[in-house]
């Protein structure tokens, strides 16, 4: 009878309390948000089911938890504290995009370099919040909107907020075509909205291959703490546009970036364990990345307004949302309300090159802030 | 510490602003790179026919007189046939050619095709129809019937330099 009873008070039914079971109710809102409403799902599943894996209450000492030495979660997320994960996903990104509608305009990357601004203005409001200024930088880093980042810089900085940063910018990527129409609306006249964009010149496969080389030298000898990010990325792309090393980007680009998703997502998940988790500081991560993520999509939409003051081919200013680097979400949620306004208005594809410019920024403003404040 | 004094503390301002100016910089200027990159690799192709344009010693203008007694010249008809092609159309040609050598000289098209859009070349069906129209690609008969080679009677030059020529 002894043995029943100590058995019954070890089992997660008795150890948990309400905080395991808020953060039980918050995984199964991703896997839901994952399934029935394909916001994400290949992220917000894993992440999901993980945050039910780093909920069950375990007993200390068993080596089950991801936050015990020699526990198999641990040993998984060995990749995102020393950031091992976020380079390989930032190759197979490399290797499944198409760079050829920014090489086709390439003003167009400022508007990815303007809705930076919501991480650098987010890093000082989360100052004067009074957070430390590492902790500042990897809530900041929110607002470029791409979680490999996020999860990169945060893992550098600021190891123990990895959990709620990841969930925060997962969140908000997830939720971009919640968040940001009411900006997009709010910034830009009807008229604005119905600017048609001219077609892009082709761009020569010569071109292709050039770019990855060409950007990779320039942003990394400019903001060299970028370098895992953007050279994995810029390999990425090189091994699909080089056309003779098939073999390496289909890997990249299919099982390696699956494998990586998959490991990443489930220990993000599981590292936001109640007692870690739910704390003030959380709540607060989560308030600040969200007006990160609006503030970011206000500089990008204003920044493309201020450039239509100079240019004489104007730019939709919807485009500037798309700064924001939630490839391609953003794009898309661009091209729906262009699509609304006016039925034939294409912006999809013109989207795409601020938000890919945005991918580069946002690891560029990473490589900034980890020089600056490690 | 809390509000801008947090901020001044922790440099926050100098932080901003350097970050902010870094990440322009930075895609400014391989916007710039980008927008010349095309302009480059034109002059880059053309580089042969600009420094024989410079070292050419400009002769003086003939007389009236001279240009009188010229006569035109014969035009001298290509004994093979000269197939002209954009510079765009030369690089897919080229890109075909570089794929249809590794199967190695008799090739088979749809496997061509299928390299072409694993590969990403932009409308490998109406570039293979203009070549296979032009000539440029001949069907084999007999018992290697359904595989095809590149004609090795036809010249191809780019439109430009069709353009030098004439």
């Amino acid at each position: 009878m002894e043995l029943i009873l100590d058995f019954l008070s070890n089992t997660g039914f008795a150890l948990a309390d309400y905080r395991h079971l808020i953060m039980i109710a918050v995984g199964c809102t991703f896997i839901y948000l994952g399934i029935a409403k394909h916001y994400e799902p290949l992220l917000l599943v894993p992440i999901g089911f993980g945050i039910l894996m780093g909920n069950i209450p375990v007993f200390r000492g068993l080596g089950l938890g991801i936050y015990e030495e020699g526990s198999v979660l641990h040993y998984l997320y060995f990749g995102v504290r020393q950031g091992i994960y976020p380079p390989l996903i930032f190759l197979g990104i490399g290797a499944m995009t198409d760079f050829s509608t920014m090489l086709a305009r390439p003003k167009l990357m400022l508007l990815g370099a303007a809705a930076q601004v919501g991480i650098f203005i987010t890093f000082l409001a989360a100052l004067a919040l009074g957070f430390p200024a590492n902790e500042a930088g990897s809530i900041g880093i929110i607002g470029g909107a791409d979680g490999p980042t996020a999860i990169f810089l945060s893992a550098k900085l600021a190891p123990e907020l990895v959990g709620p940063i990841a969930i925060a910018a997962y969140s908000y990527m997830a939720l971009v075509p919640v968040i940001q129409p009411p900006i997009m609306y709010l910034l830009t006249t009807k008229e604005e909205r119905l600017i048609r964009m001219s077609d892009p010149r082709p761009v020569s496969k010569r071109e292709k291959i050039i770019f990855p080389i060409v950007g990779f030298l320039l942003c990394c000898l400019l903001a060299p703490a970028a370098l895992p990010l953007l050279g994995m990325l810029f390999f990425g792309n090189l091994l699909k546009e080089c056309m003779v090393a098939d073999r390496l980007a289909q890997t990249a680009r299919t099982a390696l970036i699956d494998i990586v998703t998959i490991l990443l997502g489930v220990t993000v998940g599981a590292s936001t364990q109640a007692d870690v988790f739910l704390t003030a500081k959380s709540v607060g991560i989560f308030c600040l990345g969200a007006a990160s993520f609006m503030v970011a999509t206000a500089g990008g939409i204003l920044f493309a307004k201020l450039m239509n003051l100079f240019s004489k081919d104007k730019i939709n200013p919807l485009l500037g949302a798309a700064g924001v680097s939630a490839v391609p979400d953003s794009a898309r949620v661009v091209q729906l309300i262009g699509n609304r306004e006016d039925p034939g208005n294409y912006l999809l594809m013109h989207a795409m090159a601020p938000n890919i410019s945005g991918v580069i920024g946002s690891a560029i403003a990473a490589g900034v802030l980890w020089s600056f404040l490690l | 510490m809390y509000g801008l004094s947090a901020i001044s503390a922790a440099n926050g301002w100098l932080i901003t602003a350097a970050g902010i100016t870094i990440v322009f910089t930075g895609l400014v200027v391989l916007a710039l790179v980008l927008a010349n990159l095309e302009k480059t690799l034109t002059a880059w192709d053309r580089r042969h026919e600009m420094l024989e344009k410079r070292r050419r010693i400009p002769k003086a203008a003939p007389s009236p007189e001279e240009m009188a007694a010229e006569k035109p010249k014969a035009v001298p008809t290509p004994t093979t046939p000269v197939v002209d092609l954009s510079t765009e159309q030369m690089e897919v040609y080229a890109y075909f050619q570089w794929l249809a050598n590794r199967q190695g000289e008799t090739f088979s098209l749809p496997r061509l095709l299928e390299q072409a859009e694993k590969r990403g070349i932009r409308n490998p069906y109406t570039h293979l129809d203009l070549f296979l129209r032009l000539g440029l690609i001949q069907e084999l008969g007999g018992t290697q019937r359904g595989f095809y080679r590149w004609n090795p009677d036809v010249v191809v030059r780019s439109a430009e330099e069709a353009e030098v020529g004439s």
